[in-house]
């Protein structure tokens, strides 16, 4: 009976050693995913006894005719094809300069970087500082220098909102990626820009025919990161314009946030997550397509 | 089997550590506890202890009216000296305390106290503990009605109402606030030879904004805030439909009947021609009163209701601004509008409080006791009868305590604030759209329609 029991244990012990993992994955992440499914499918305000089964009414109105539904898909696009494009060429230009031998090149370095290691609070207020229409620094400076006709009331101008908050998000970004490409320019063999020099290569050609194929690894891997970020941005978005004006500057996150947090409509909410995942999936599987077979260079 | 494999434990020996491990935990959980009598005592003097303690959320500017005359804050000092309860004070800006409340009220783990607002509150009214046995034991069956003033009372009704429990009250009003009625400096419109008590219609009133703009001077001061946009809108729509935020809000007609989208243009001509630049953005309410409060010219009016924070001015940390409110502020009612009065912060048991007795006892002192009379002291009006603001010896009794007390009591106070929490997130989205030119007053109004046709269906049971 004893060596049964053991033998028992012996066989079963790697399931015993997943699962506390599992209970905490399906308790904190499946678990959710289901029951926001499951509520995607009624009218509920998040918290009462009661509810209301509704099939996909929610998700027909989300398609036809949530405005601020189709301003968030919008905006989520401008972030993610913005911060992607932008942070790729300035983040590898910023790390390819950082990675010659300049004067006071640590210094530019942890200037870069410094953003990075700043709250992403303290950068909402920072900013709402800087684009206060007013006394704002942005304004101020464009007055003083006479580009008046620049100005905009940043936070709150449906052209120009979701502008000023990109720019906030890719100043707060920009170091990491040049850290990462930096890494992934200093695992490049020296020997090879020597080769390329002595072959009659110039500065701009090796740098277009050594440095950008040689750390293509990590630029596919940072335009995943990007990505990823840019579906799920909010906090910004909550701390410098709360959505507005009417929607203009929303994203789906904050999208959810309103909705089920502000307006009670855990209902709807839910089908909004249901979408927003659904969204990730397909960029995951993108991103699955994209690496397969490939070398990850992080 | 190499040396290093030897240094990592095996799977028979994880597994004999762990249940080791798991029946010495659990033979320590079930070991009777071996406290002695003085550890027994100490216990109970700490729990003792532990009893003093009360929890409230609040947002801040419903604070500040407790200050030392240099300006400190003194409010859980002042809890503490009258009646020894221990304040932890959870401070929760304001638009974010419904979506806190949503998280923490149902699961049981909100405070004891609630400061009350009926934007924020107003789906969460089942959470609160109903007050009338408390009420009734601690004063008598006519309670209601010998200490709090009518105004407040007709709130408590509707909210009872709401919550299906009409007759009930769910909370204790602490200070009143009033709507319509403007801020002005007063030099600046000496000056100019303006007196307010010539408006007889909102065309006087806009004459007169108008001839600051001729001058290059945006006269009112505005900013960013969903109360203060919807503030202004039930101003407005006193204006060009007096009367009907109440009807439609009990299905008496529409929010795209012809007044009330009249409301919402009014609302996008006030920011976008008479407040100054990027009002409708223009997030640091702070940054946009500081030329207003300085009494330079550049920014005459400041805004439009007069609860939180403005009476609490009156006794802010700054000097500049004590002393312009003492000094060289006055108000007059929006020209053509009845104004309203109403509840800006009660106080509310939380239903799952374990500590309903402290919750009480701060209760009976925010609004009735020394609490309440310490607001009172800071020239703001309560909806308790028996406490009255004293006079503050300044101008300012002239020139705002006057006119807003005398509003307060013989002032038309019929209900007429939005209701339902959804028209009100709703105006708050809508109106900066019309404002900036993205959705037109029709538009608008149909989407506050189309929120209220979909969530707001109880009020009108109501």
């Amino acid at each position: 009976m004893r060596w049964r029991v053991a033998r028992g244990l012996r066989a079963n012990s790697g399931l015993l050693f997943v699962l506390p993992g599992l209970l905490i994955y399906l308790g904190f992440i499946a678990w959710p995913i289901i029951a926001t499914f499951y509520n995607s499918f009624f009218i509920w305000d998040g918290f009462s006894p009661d509810r209301e089964f509704i099939g996909l009414d929610h998700y027909v109105r989300l398609f036809t005719k949530d405005r601020a539904f189709r301003l968030s898909i919008r905006n989520n696009i401008y972030w993610a094809v913005i911060t992607v494009v932008v942070l790729s060429i300035f983040g590898f230009l910023f790390a390819y300069l950082l990675n010659q031998r300049i004067r006071l090149r640590n210094a530019y370095r942890a200037a870069l970087f410094l953003p990075v290691t700043a709250s992403l609070v303290v950068i909402g207020f920072t900013w709402e500082f800087i684009y206060q229409p007013e006394v704002g620094l942005l304004s101020h400076t464009l007055r003083r220098y006479g580009f008046d006709h620049l100005v905009r009331v940043w936070l709150a101008d449906p052209d120009v909102t979701i502008f000023a908050i990109i720019v906030v998000s890719l100043w707060a970004s920009l170091g990491f990626w040049v850290v990462v490409f930096l890494a992934a320019l200093q695992a490049v063999p020296p020997d090879l820009y020597d080769c390329a020099a002595v072959d009659g290569a110039t500065g701009f050609r090796q740098m277009w025919h050594i440095a950008v194929p040689l750390t293509m690894g990590t630029t596919r891997a940072l335009w995943i990161l990007g990505l990823i970020r840019a579906i799920n941005a909010f906090a910004l978005v909550f701390l410098l314009s709360r959505g507005g004006p009417y929607h203009a500057s929303e994203v789906i996150a904050y999208q959810i946030y309103e909705q089920a947090f502000r307006t009670n409509h855990t209902g709807y909410a839910s089908a909004l997550s249901v979408v927003l995942l659904l969204i990730s999936a397909v960029v995951t599987i993108f991103q699955l397509l994209l690496l397969r077979g490939r070398r990850i260079q992080l | 089997m190499t040396d290093n494999y030897r240094k990592f434990v095996s799977r028979r020996e994880f597994l004999r550590l762990s249940a080791i491990a798991t029946a010495g935990a659990t033979f320590a959980a079930c070991a009777p506890p071996a406290a002695q009598p003085e550890q027994a005592a100490a216990d109970a003097a700490s729990a003792a202890e532990a009893d003093t303690t009360i929890t409230l959320w609040s947002w801040g500017t419903a604070m500040a009216r407790y200050r030392d005359v240099e300006g400190n804050d003194i409010f859980v000092e002042t809890l503490k000296a009258d009646t020894g309860l221990d304040l932890e004070l959870g401070m929760v800006d304001h638009p974010d305390m419904a979506a806190k409340l949503k998280a923490a009220l149902p699961a049981g783990t909100g405070p004891d106290l609630l400061n009350t607002d009926f934007d924020i509150v107003g789906p969460f009214w089942g959470f609160v503990e109903p007050l009338n046995a408390w009420g009734e034991a601690e004063w008598g069956s006519s309670w209601k009605e010998d200490l709090f003033s009518g105004a407040a009372l007709s709130e408590m009704e509707i909210v009872a109402n709401i919550v299906d429990l009409p007759g009930e009250s769910l909370y204790l009003p602490g200070n009143m606030q009033l709507l319509g009625w403007v801020y002005y400096w007063i030099p600046t419109f000496e000056e100019r030879g303006i007196d307010p008590s010539t408006f007889n219609t909102w065309e006087d009133f806009e004459a007169v904004l108008q001839a600051f703009v001729d001058d290059d001077i945006a006269p009112i001061g505005g900013y960013s805030h969903p109360a203060t946009f919807v503030d202004w809108f039930k101003s407005l729509v006193e204006i060009t439909a007096p009367g009907q935020m109440a009807e439609v809000q009990v299905g008496n007609g529409k929010f795209t009947d012809s007044g009330i989208v009249t409301a919402f243009d009014l609302f996008a001509k006030v920011h976008n021609e008479y407040m100054q630049e990027g009002a409708i953005g223009a997030q640091d309410g702070n940054a946009v009163r500081e030329p207003f409060w300085n009494g330079s010219g550049d920014r005459p009016i400041i805004n439009i209701f007069t609860g939180t924070p403005y009476f609490g001015f009156l006794h802010h940390e700054s000097e500049v601004i004590r002393d312009a409110m003492n000094n060289h502020v006055g108000t007059f009612l929006l020209p053509g509008a009845k104004g309203l009065a109403a509840t800006d912060a009660g106080v509310a048991m939380v239903a799952a409080s374990e500590r309903k007795e402290n919750a009480w006892e701060y209760m009976k002192w925010r609004t009735l006791g020394p609490g309440a009379e310490q607001i009172a002291s800071t020239g703001q009006p309560m909806g308790a009868k028996a406490i009255e603001v004293p006079p503050q010896d300044t101008d300012f009794d002239k020139n705002l305590g006057e006119p807003l007390l005398e509003a307060m009591v013989s002032g038309d106070n019929v209900f007429r604030r939005v209701l339902c929490t959804d028209v009100y997130q709703q105006l708050g989205v809508v109106l900066p759209g019309v404002t900036v030119g993205q959705i037109t007053a029709e538009e608008a109004a149909q989407e506050v329609q189309d929120a209220f046709d979909q969530s707001c269906q109880q009020w009108v049971k109501s």
